[in-house]
């Protein structure tokens, strides 16, 4: 019989880009079982929400995570706006959807690099975040942040995008997606990488299914479920199909991700090409009415739940965020049994967590 | 919330199982304090882009029956739960015994009311061998 050794992975390891931790049970170099452990940067942001009043709550929610700061605070302010019956000018919507975008594209290239980091392709990490930070740039000058984005507020946004901006920054895109082509094209074409990523990981359909995966990590086992088909935001105006893949393994994982950056190209596209005129916010006043409010968004990592609850006063009695990388944890355990020590950081990687979302 | 439902605590491993039967999936599982110490259970289900939200008020002490016969994946939202509010939930098919969040504090988002300060007791906490200083 094998010896079981049980390996503690993290919260400190090198490629990890967040301190998740995993016990991994081993017997040689395989693993036979995981048990994550959750809480090692918890920072209480959920209970901030009975001590900030409502409006000032945005802050602190867009500070959940510097990656998926954007949606966090949209999806608050949209949880609060659905809770108060508050109609936000169709010009924020759009706006609201602009930026998710870009927040998908500067996540999915950020991811792209680390990807690439943990398996030693260095020279591809350093073009991915090159490119990224041309994205960063327009995210800069469009809101004034490069992470914290600072422009969601109850009500609508806080910045406008005047048109010949809106112009330039389709151009910009433009002459982008060529450069992110050069980059994902070695992604998907190199040897080196297909040897690291396929056929390993692999989540059966059915298994991402009643495992409640949510995102590129469903998408990737064949399941064609994106939350923005909801419609909210500007996205029931905009075409886009749903990036999938079949095979369930961590190249598939790596296709819908390059998928949907270009995806994301097309919907800017639309978005600028549609903006319609008009107020960027509608003045908020009161306090939020006493009852609950369910909203769910599309993250770069998933679908992602946000759940409000009023008492009637200017402070809320809850604020609940179900992150998609906690949906992903129990898909992440199973892919991890019977998979190789040495493919542990790849197959960590491949579900792209995001732990500061998570452990909040 | 719209199209949220209130359910008895006894129908939730049903309604789970009638629901996954039918091809919806587990979207979120949350706990919410409700008035006179308990605890709602807000479970949500997905198909076709429509949510349906189950509601249940759970008394302190009672036990949920655990929903991952149907849906495996909700271990770790009751996991999750029975550390940070203290509900027990019976099935569960993998228990981390604790260990999930490891926090110091038993149950910190159901804390019980804070214990009323007595004259002196802040001293006698500070200077518990009772010995001048």
């Amino acid at each position: 019989m094998l010896k079981e050794t049980t390996i503690p992975f993290g919260p400190q390891h090198p490629v990890l880009p967040e301190p998740i931790h995993v016990d991994l049970v081993v017997e040689d170099e395989k693993v036979v079982d995981a048990t994550p452990a959750i809480g090692y940067i918890h920072r209480g942001l959920e209970l901030l929400v009975e001590k900030k009043e409502y409006q000032e709550f945005v802050f602190v929610a867009e500070r959940i995570c510097g990656i998926c700061s954007f949606i966090h605070g949209m999806g608050y302010c949209q949880g609060v706006e659905e809770l108060m019956g508050i109609e936000v000018p169709e010009r924020a919507q759009y706006l609201r959807t602009l930026w998710s975008e870009l927040s998908r594209i500067h996540s999915h290239l950020l991811w792209l690099g680390l990807a690439a980091d943990a398996f030693g392709f260095e020279n591809l990490f350093m073009q991915a975040w090159r490119v990224r930070e041309l994205i960063l740039d327009i995210v800069e000058e469009t809101t004034g942040g490069r992470v914290i984005f600072g422009s969601s507020k109850i009500g609508g946004v806080r910045r406008d995008i005047d048109a010949d901006t809106l112009a330039r920054i389709g151009g910009v895109l433009e002459g982008l997606r060529r450069e992110i082509k050069q980059v994902t094209n070695v992604f998907l074409g190199d040897s080196t990488v297909s040897t690291r990523l396929r056929g390993i990981g692999v989540l059966s359909k059915e298994d991402a299914y009643l495992l409640g995966a949510v995102g590129p990590m469903l998408r990737a086992s064949g399941h064609e479920i994106d939350t923005r088909k909801i419609g909210y935001a500007a996205y029931k105006n905009v075409d886009f199909d749903v990036i999938t893949a079949t095979e369930g393994d961590s190249y598939a994982r790596c296709k819908v991700r390059i998928g949907e950056i270009t995806q994301s190209f097309d919907i800017i596209r639309q978005i600028i090409d549609k903006m319609p005129g008009g107020p960027v916010e509608v003045k908020v006043t009161g306090s939020p009415p006493v009852g609950d409010a369910l909203v769910r968004l599309e993250q770069p990592r998933g679908e992602v739940v946000y759940y409000v609850k009023s008492n009637g006063t200017k402070f809320l009695d809850r604020f609940r965020v179900r992150t998609p990388t906690f949906a992903n944890v129990p898909s992440m355990v199973k892919i991890m049994k019977g998979a190789s020590v040495a493919d542990i950081p790849t197959i960590i990687l491949t579900i792209d967590p995001c732990i500061s979302c998570n452990e909040r | 919330m719209n199209h949220c439902e209130d359910i008895a605590v006894a129908k939730i491993a049903e309604t789970a199982g009638l629901l996954a039967g039918n091809g919806y999936r587990l979207v979120q599982l949350s706990c919410v304090k409700g008035g006179e110490g308990r605890l709602d259970l807000i479970y949500s289900f997905d198909r076709n882009y429509e949510l349906s939200s189950y509601k249940l008020s759970v008394a302190p002490g009672e036990t949920v029956a655990s929903v991952t016969a149907s849906y495996p994946g909700a271990y770790l939202y009751e996991n999750e739960i029975g550390e940070l509010f203290g509900i027990t939930f019976d099935g569960l098919s993998v228990d981390f015994k604790g260990t999930l969040y490891d926090s110091l504090v038993r149950t910190p988002f159901n804390l019980p009311p804070a214990a009323p300060q007595t004259v002196g007791g802040a001293q006698g906490a500070s200077n518990p061998s009772g010995a001048d200083q």
